[in-house]
């Protein structure tokens, strides 16, 4: 959805752009969604509901759920987190929250925000003991302390389904936006190295590897 | 502690002291739903839906919602329905679960 602006907010920063909302500014909620953070919110929406169908929609319920209460949780937002990041939370809490409404699945139980007034969670107990997974946390919590962040990056992709190829192409991609694409001198010239399918099977074997100690220290350093 | 989304954000972020990890983690292992969203934001590289050639596809996206919404106007409801059916959502999410759920045994079993 394209958008002209009355002001330019791409030179602002989000603190900023949070202090134009809280003061009555509710275009710049608009720019925050529907601009500068879609991308993260296509990558949430996709991730939910397969493609980006429900984008504009899913969008908008979020713009609606900030607006709430005199932007409520804006307002209780205090800044432990970037912005992007705890929008994150908030969209992907949402869409998840949306899913029976638009798609017919409910896939996960949503309890963070629920209450809508403190942004606080109702921790609900489970139904079952099987709901309770140590090792998934475990896993999820050795990938988060995971150092070299092309392992956290291949195994994410790899739980997304892609197959190793493609995310050899996506690493190459990441790389070169960061300016980490490795060259080597051939005949004098410097050459790209190009990681490739075998590279990624060789780097996820390491992140397996680096996983089993991190969880093994894990364990040692929680009681549960 | 109360868990809040902001503190899940600090947690994706690494800014928390030991104890509210310790927290976190505990809250996130009878929250499924927060695991998943952590994941999602744990992979850096948002940006990559943003290229030209996916805003692209998007667009193409919105022109077809916008036919569709147009035809949906003549329509009986039940004829408009979304790209995705709602069976092909749930093996997609479904496949994700279970490679993670294999790769957590891969670990799990030789530790």
């Amino acid at each position: 959805m394209h958008i002209a602006y009355q002001y330019n907010y791409n030179s602002l920063d989000d603190q900023k752009l949070v202090e134009l909302i809280l003061d009555g500014n509710e275009e710049a909620l608009l720019y925050l969604i529907f601009d500068r953070y879609s991308p993260l919110l296509k990558k949430l929406c996709v991730r939910y509901y397969g493609d980006l169908y429900f984008l504009e929609q899913l969008q908008t319920e979020l713009l609606i759920l900030l607006k709430t209460k005199d932007f409520h949780a804006l307002r209780g937002f205090g800044w432990r987190s970037s912005f992007g990041t705890w929008l994150g939370v908030v969209a992907g809490n949402l869409f998840i929250k949306k899913m029976p409404e638009l798609i017919g699945i409910s896939k996960f139980t949503v309890s963070i925000g629920e209450d809508g007034d403190n942004n606080e969670v109702n921790p609900s107990e489970p139904e079952s003991p099987h709901e309770y997974d140590i090792h998934m946390v475990l896993l999820i919590e050795a990938i988060h302390l995971l150092e070299d962040k092309d392992m956290r990056y291949i195994l994410l992709r790899e739980f997304d389904g892609y197959k190793p190829k493609e995310i050899a192409k996506q690493l190459e991609n990441y790389r070169r936006r960061e300016g980490r694409l490795r060259t080597k001198r051939v005949n004098g010239n410097s050459v790209d190295i190009i990681p490739t399918a075998d590279y990624v099977h060789m780097l996820k074997g390491r992140a397996k590897d680096e996983i089993r100690v991190i969880i093994k220290e894990l364990k040692k350093e929680f009681k549960w | 502690m109360v868990i809040t989304e902001e503190i899940i954000a600090a947690y994706v972020e690494g800014k928390l002291s030991g104890k509210e990890r310790e927290e976190v983690l505990r809250y996130m292992e009878i929250h499924p739903e927060v695991q998943d969203v952590v994941l999602a934001l744990l992979d850096e590289c948002d940006l990559e839906y943003n290229t030209s050639e996916n805003l692209s596809s998007l667009h193409a996206e919105q022109s077809f919602s916008d036919i569709a919404y147009a035809a949906a106007a003549f329509a009986p409801r039940t004829v408009v329905d979304h790209r995705l059916s709602s069976g092909a959502i749930e093996d997609l999410i479904d496949e994700r679960q279970k490679r993670l759920l294999d790769f957590r045994d891969e670990v799990q079993n030789s530790n």
